[in-house]
């Protein structure tokens, strides 16, 4: 709901608002090395190497093709991984594996860059609850509300939060990401991540809130990744930086990462456990005739 | 101003503090002209009976209303409308003003038969001045006067925002002797903004402040003017309740309300020396505590609750006394030319959270505490003062130097909204800000007007910020510059421009970008290492006055705002380009009506 009122006051200054692009002179940084290190239950460990590059143009985008890229697993030992595309290296061998620790060495430009990572357990999802929007709160005649003119009332697009419950061990602290894809399609632009610090009842019921709404007729999946605090607070600090241009934002600064020599990005041990839902609209919404 | 944030200038209204001093985002002050009698700006030299802030002093004196006859003026705009009624109650001892305004912008875009907003849209300010006055004999007089102002965006009962002040104050004026004279003075003062979706969904922020102040003027002969005084001040600040729902069951996050107390003590003394030199020196003692009810949060050094401890009500958390010299020295060289020079040590125990890109509508003031210390300011400022053409001619040129300890930021990726460690967040460090300022205003003739000029600048370093390097204030002004312009057609006509420039305010915009799962995220090589576009507008007003006829007098303003069209920079984002898919582009967001040249029209009535 908190970000509900963020989203609401944004809604009023859009209104009072105009916009045009602009002209701004950015300086060029010096390129930083940029890692995306994924260890995923039962895939092969992938490692992507970039570096930075001039603010305007993303899609020139200079992969670093000539690092060695060292992971190292408590039973697996280290593991060289193989260039299989520019920028791209993956392991020939090395799946991830519940509960094990995973040290990453990047060997680039004279220096060398290292990150840890825990492979969590596996997440279990018990079930999906969608809730209606309207359950949160008297609207009164919001029936009516129909900023945009056209045919369409509030009430036609209602939308919902969808609640993923998962099984929480009280005995341990743990960390989760969710990520969902909707009608085939992942959504990205936020990384819906939580402590356990509101499970009840050896439960975690989480929802993201309205930064993910659904509506009637959506097939959503749902993934549930376990994850470690690290990238816990990684992703939390690279959702900042996602939603930079929101008027809530705190002052932009690059999120932490959990690899050390200054790089940028993350490495991510992770398991995940999947679930899929159809939205649908409930007899005793009004709307629903 | 002269390098201070905007909670740094300490803004009374019949000695009540206004903590937000504008409608509409800052197009309109919150100050209606017709109610008001006197305005005092101090940028230096501050005397020791005012404190609190540590950059200026706006000092603003309602008018106290006609005690002879009734009299009364009203203004009706394409803004807003505008009535004033003022008048005895008991002749020559009890007067009233009555004044209020009112925008009606959401009234006029309904009205339109263009379909630009829903029906159920609010879309104004207003504000009420109220103020009577006493004379129960030569030695006595009471005063009691407020202000209730509120802007209001949204649409109703689905969503919408609400932010104003409220102001009280009474006053007692006693007149001991020729020699003695006594002031004084209740206050209260209120700021509050929230929002609210749908009927029983809202979130709340704000500060209230009650404040009793004795003030004493002695004058033990013509060269001195003694002021005594004592000020006790209680604040219970609200950080913010997000509640959704009736029933205590709902989902509600309500941080805990802080309180502090403020004891402030202080003597001046205006002297003239000899009859060249004349000084104004004083000294101001301020305690301030954080007082409970409340619970404090130990913090681990990453920013994670470890511990907690409760206070009851009244029980001091953490104080700190501060003493705050001022000095001020004026030397005439001639009759037409003085050099003036002064120090003061300004200390401020209230501060605003705000982040970069928010305005000022959603700031949230806390009190020092454990983790935020009080904020001070060392200045030094030597001026140059001369009058030309038989005093039509005033100009200045001032110099000044400010030491500023404890100033205050967030660490990387505060977010200021609802956070319940916010101040374990805060980072504080040094500063300084530096500057010279020209004036010269010519006051008679068919021709008259002003310019000022401050050339500055403003820097602060803070450890766990910007790698520990210094870095420009968010608020920092290079340049800034105002020109006015009034010309005298006829007794009855006359035109006056307004042209005000300024550097862009320090912000932080990246450098370069990355790619996570196909996301371009923003890379940042410094805080507030870049600026907005520098702000400029030129504001047009043709004045008319009516030929008077008996008791009525009345006159017309053709006024343009921004007549060059000028399209000011409020915040700047980046987004995917709508051209080029594969490229980013910068967006300005610029208010609605200060984008275009803004007509506004007032025809003005006074009787009396």
């Amino acid at each position: 709901m908190k970000k509900m009122f963020c989203l609401s006051l944004c809604i009023i200054v859009c209104f009072t608002a105009c916009e045009r692009v602009v002209d701004i002179d950015l300086n060029v940084a010096s390129p930083a090395l940029v890692v995306e290190g994924r260890v995923i239950k039962d895939s092969l460990a992938l490692v992507e190497l970039r570096k930075t590059s001039s603010y305007f143009r993303p899609d020139i985008q200079q992969c670093v093709c000539n690092a060695i890229v060292v992971i190292e697993e408590d039973v697996f030992g280290p593991d060289t991984l193989e260039q299989i595309a520019p920028g791209k290296y993956r392991s020939a061998a090395m799946r991830g594996r519940e509960g094990s620790d995973y040290h990453l060495k990047v060997f680039y430009d004279d220096q060398v860059y290292e990150s840890y990572s825990h492979l969590s357990s596996e997440p279990r999802i018990y079930s999906l609850t969608p809730q209606a929007f309207s359950s949160f709160g008297n609207f009164g005649d919001s029936s009516d509300f129909n900023p945009g003119g056209g045919g369409e009332t509030f009430l036609d697009s209602l939308p919902f939060f969808l609640f993923t419950n998962i099984y929480e061990d009280p005995d341990t602290t743990n960390y989760y990401m969710f990520r969902y894809c909707v009608n085939g399609e992942m959504q990205t632009g936020r990384y819906n991540v939580t402590a356990d610090d509101n499970a009840e009842n050896d439960t975690l019921k989480y929802s993201p809130g309205p930064t993910a709404l659904f509506f009637p007729g959506d097939t959503v999946s749902v993934r549930a990744y376990s994850i470690d605090e690290g990238l816990y607070s990684y992703f939390d600090m690279l959702n900042d930086a996602l939603s930079s241009n929101s008027f809530f934002a705190s002052t932009p600064y690059n999120p932490v990462s959990n690899i050390s020599g200054g790089a940028l990005g993350y490495f991510a041990a992770m398991s995940f456990d999947c679930d899929t839902i159809i939205i649908s609209l409930p007899p005793d919404i009004p709307g629903n005739d | 101003m002269r390098g201070g944030a905007n909670d740094e200038n300490l803004i009374l209204l019949d000695e009540a503090t206004v903590y937000s001093p504008s409608h509409l985002l800052g197009f309109v002050s919150v100050f209606n002209s017709n109610a008001l009698n006197d305005v005092t700006v101090y940028k230096g030299g501050i005397p020791a009976y005012y404190g609190g802030r540590t950059s200026s002093v706006i000092d603003v004196q309602m008018n106290n209303g006609n005690n002879k006859e009734f009299a009364g003026n009203a203004g009706i705009g394409l803004i807003s409308s505008r009535l004033t009624l003022e008048g005895p109650i008991i002749r020559d001892k009890m007067s009233f003003i009555l004044s209020g305004r009112r925008s009606y912008a959401d009234i006029i875009l309904k009205s339109l038969p263009l379909d630009l907003v829903p029906d159920n849209t609010q879309l104004y300010f207003y504000d009420l001045n109220a103020k009577v006055n006493y004379k129960v004999n030569d030695n006595n007089r009471f005063f009691l006067s407020g202000y209730f102002g509120s802007d209001v965006f949204g649409f109703k009962d689905i969503l919408g925002t609400r932010w104003g002040n409220r102001t009280g104050t009474f006053r007692w004026n006693h007149l001991f002797s020729d020699r003695l004279f006594s002031n004084l003075s209740l206050i209260y003062s209120n700021y509050e903004y929230g929002f609210r979706l749908g009927e029983d969904a809202y979130m709340r922020s704000g500060i209230v402040n009650y404040s009793l102040k004795e003030d004493l003027s002695y004058f033990p002969n013509p060269d001195n003017t003694v002021r005594i005084g004592l000020q006790a001040d209680r604040y219970r600040f609200n950080p913010g309740e997000l509640v959704t729902g009736a029933d205590s069951s709902d989902f509600r996050i309500i941080l805990e309300e802080r309180y502090a107390a403020e004891l402030a003590a202080y003597i001046s003394n205006e002297q003239r020396i000899t009859p060249l030199l004349s000084a104004e020196y004083g000294l101001r003692l301020s305690a301030f505590a954080q007082t409970g009810p409340g619970k404090i949060y130990d913090y681990d050094e990453d920013n994670r609750i470890v511990d907690s401890t409760s206070y009851a009500g009244g029980k001091v958390i953490e104080s700190y006394i501060n003493p705050e010299p001022r000095l001020s020295l004026n030397y005439r060289l001639t009759d037409r030319i003085s050099v003036k020079a002064s120090y003061n040590r300004m200390v401020q125990n209230l501060h605003i959270l705000s982040n970069s890109t928010s305005g000022q509508v959603t700031d949230v003031w806390l009190p020092s505490t454990k983790y935020i210390s009080p904020l001070i300011v060392n200045q030094v400022a030597l001026g140059y003062f001369q009058n030309f053409d038989d005093n039509n001619i005033e100009a200045s040129f001032e110099a000044y130097y400010k030491d500023i300890v404890n100033v205050a930021d967030f660490e990387d990726g505060t977010n200021i909204m609802l956070n319940e460690k916010i101040e374990a967040q805060v980072l504080t460090g040094t500063g300084r800000s530096y500057g010279m300022e020209f004036y010269v205003k010519k006051k008679f003739g068919d021709l008259s007007g002003w310019i000022s000029y401050t050339l500055s600048r403003t820097e602060q370093r803070i450890e766990g910020i910007n790698a520990g390097e210094p870095y420009p204030a968010k608020y920092d002004r290079s340049h800034d510059l105002s020109v006015v312009v009034n010309y005298r057609f006829s007794e009855r006509l006359s035109l006056s421009a307004t042209w005000v420039y300024y550097t862009g305010n320090a912000v932080t915009f990246p450098s370069g970008q990355y790619l996570i799962d196909e996301q371009v995220v923003p890379y940042y090589t410094e805080r507030n290492g870049y600026r907005m576009p520098d702000y400029h507008r030129l504001d047009l007003n043709l004045h008319l006055d009516n030929r008077k006829g008996g008791r009525f007098a009345s006159s017309w303003d053709f006024s343009l705002y921004n007549a060059y069209n000028r399209y000011n920079a409020y915040s700047i984002y980046f987004r995917e380009s709508e051209t080029d898919p594969a490229a980013r582009e910068a967006v300005q967001v610029t208010l609605s009506g200060l984008c275009r040249p803004l007509p506004i029209t007032s025809v003005f009535k006074a009787f009396a």
